[in-house]
Formats: C-alpha cells, sequence, structure tokens
C-alpha cells in the first residue's frame, strides 16, 4: 500500500483496512501526516459560517412555486403569503454586490439535475487528472469569490 | 427535517405549501452556505437556493426516494453551482498574472489569531481549492453528509470522493502553513 492510500484511508473515517493500519504502524511519516490532516479537518468543521435570522427566501420560493404551477392548483390566500414572509435564517450580510453584468446561470436541462444514478469515474482516473489540478493550484480565484469568503462572518 | 420522510414528501406531491415551507427552513440555510461558498457570491447563492427548491417542488413527482430529501437537494443545488460557475468562468476567468497587485497581508502572530479570524483564514484559503475538492471539504465538514451522500450528491464513485477529500486536506494543510499568503 503506498503512502497516500494509507492516507486516505485514514482520513475517510470508518474502519481501518488492515493494511492501512500497518503502513501507519510503520511509517511514522504518513501516522504525522494523518494527524496533520485531521486537525485541518476539525478546524473546517468550526469554520462554517453562520447562517443569519433574515429573510424571505421562504416567501420568495412559495410565489415561485405558485407562479410555475399549472392551472388547476389552488391559489395561495393572501395569509398564506403573509405566514411565508416569516421569520427566518437564510445568509448573512449579503457581502459584495452581484457584477452588473452577470448573466442568469444557464440551467442544467432537468434530465441532467434529476440523474441520480452514481458516478462511474474510477479512483486511477482521478489520480491522472489530479497532476493536472495541482499545476492550476496556483491559480487565483475570481475576486468575487475570495472577497465572499472573507466577508461572510462580517455580518454575525 | 421532520422524521417521516415519506409523509412529508406525500405532502409535497399534493402540494401542500406548509410543506414547501417547511422543507426550505430546513434546508435553505445550508444550501445558501453552500452555495455561496461554490459561487462566492450571495445573491447568486439565494437565487440558486431559490431555484433548487423550485426544481425539487416541480418534479417531485419524479423523486424516488433513493436518497434522502436533503442529498436530492444538494444535488440540484451542486449541479446548479457548476453550471453557473460553468457560464461565469467564460466571462470572469481572470489570470494569475492580470490580477491588480495587492499588498501581502502581514502575517499575524499565531496566538494572537483568534477562532474566527482562523475560520476566516480558513475559508479564504478554500477558495483556492478546485470546485470538486471545495465541494466536498463543504458537504463533508460543513454540512456533515456522509461519503455516500457526497457520492450521491456530486454523480461520483465513493473511492473518488474519499480521495478529493484526502487531496483537499492535504492542499488546505499546505496552502495553510505556507509562509505567505497562499496565493
Ligand atoms: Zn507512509
Amino acid at each position: 500500500m503506498t503512502h497516500d492510500e494509507a492516507l486516505r484511508h485514514g482520513v475517510a473515517g470508518g474502519p481501518l483496512p488492515q493494511e492501512a493500519q500497518a503502513h501507519l504502524n510503520a511509517c511514522p511519516d504518513c501516522a504525522a501526516e494523518l494527524e496533520a490532516l485531521r486537525a485541518i479537518e476539525r478546524r473546517l468543521s468550526r469554520s462554517a459560517p453562520r447562517v443569519q435570522e433574515v429573510d424571505l427566501l421562504p416567501g420568495r420560493v412559495l410565489a415561485r412555486v405558485r407562479r410555475s404551477r399549472p392551472r388547476g392548483w389552488a391559489m395561495p390566500s393572501a395569509a398564506a403569503l403573509a405566514l411565508a414572509v416569516g421569520l427566518w435564517a437564510a445568509w448573512l450580510s449579503r457581502p459584495g454586490e452581484r457584477p452588473a453584468s452577470t448573466p442568469p446561470a444557464e440551467l442544467a436541462s432537468a434530465s441532467a439535475v434529476l440523474d441520480i444514478s452514481g458516478g462511474t469515474d474510477t479512483t486511477a482516473d482521478l489520480l491522472g487528472a489530479y497532476e493536472t489540478e495541482a499545476a492550476s493550484l496556483g491559480t487565483a480565484p475570481p475576486e468575487a469569490l475570495k472577497g465572499f469568503l472573507s466577508a461572510t462572518e462580517d455580518g454575525g | 427535517m421532520p422524521e417521516d420522510q415519506a409523509a412529508w414528501l406525500d405532502q409535497l406531491r399534493t402540494g401542500d405549501e406548509s410543506a414547501v415551507r417547511d422543507m426550505v427552513r430546513a434546508y435553505g440555510g445550508a444550501l445558501i452556505r453552500f452555495l455561496g461558498g461554490m459561487t462566492g457570491n450571495a445573491a447568486d447563492a439565494e437565487d440558486l437556493a431559490q431555484e433548487a427548491f423550485l426544481r425539487v417542488v416541480s418534479h417531485i413527482s419524479e423523486f424516488r426516494g433513493e436518497a434522502s430529501l436533503k442529498t436530492y437537494l444538494f444535488k440540484i443545488a451542486h449541479n446548479l453551482a457548476l453550471n453557473h460557475l460553468s457560464s461565469a468562468r467564460q466571462r470572469y476567468e481572470v489570470l494569475p498574472d492580470e490580477l491588480p497587485d495587492r499588498p501581502s497581508p502581514e502575517p499575524a502572530p499565531l496566538q494572537a489569531v483568534s477562532d474566527e479570524e482562523e475560520a476566516r483564514r480558513l475559508r479564504d484559503t478554500l477558495v483556492h481549492l478546485p470546485s470538486q475538492q471545495r465541494a466536498v471539504v463543504m458537504l463533508r465538514t460543513w454540512e456533515d453528509l456522509s461519503f455516500k451522500e457526497i457520492a450521491q450528491t456530486m454523480s461520483l464513485a465513493e473511492g473518488t470522493v474519499k480521495a478529493h477529500y484526502f487531496f483537499a486536506l492535504r492542499n488546505l494543510r499546505r496552502m495553510m502553513e505556507a509562509p505567505h499568503d497562499p496565493r
């Protein structure tokens, strides 16, 4: 078993295959890296942006649901609509404005969106792909993306 | 989410608005958080979350219940995010050399870094991951989905998801330990 395979089992949780355990017992480098990766994992779990009371999302969704309904569905009452615009948790302060030229997202076809079948790619394919991805890691994301994640806790 | 998913789904299928409202309340925050991390923009995240809920409601009769409703919602949201990213990338992709020069942040003394600053730094680093690694990390550590659920969400094999997760953690560790701005 290679170092990376042993580590992959190590971070995946659940019982370790015997071979992976044997590798980790015998390889101090991997044992140390696994500890460090688990520490990152714990820090990530604590890094989730909080969601805050705000919003109008249930009301907005319901309004769109109603508009999209075929004829024959019950029309909502004003009271139902008022209720929908209730207290609710949504995103934090809304950092950053959407770029003025942002187009509406093109929507995937319904069949693609609704396809729930499992993937068929293999780990070997993936590992090959990572050589390419690793090369791209130095690529900075668009400014909007950086700003977004920096700003997420400003409101909460 | 209500304990009894089947009963809830029945309500959704009959067009019960309180069931729609419950679904949005139960998952809206998580969906917007995930979509925010994927798209980098809160307004886009909310628009896409609305769209995801709308699709679930309008296609609820096709939902066969192999996955939980939560997984199904994240799957739709993930697809919407990928679509959004690919259309946005064509317009906004900025090559590293074209980025404006920015002063490097002063390295903070480690002991003085608060939890919130540390969380922010980690999120800032997260955006440098390839989108698949980013999605896996958020779904696993923020939304507490199992690897199996993430595999369903992203239409990947479970082993692939675990590999993405491993590489994501390793990349994050390296970037967090780099002495300067990870960029
Ligand atoms: Zn090793």
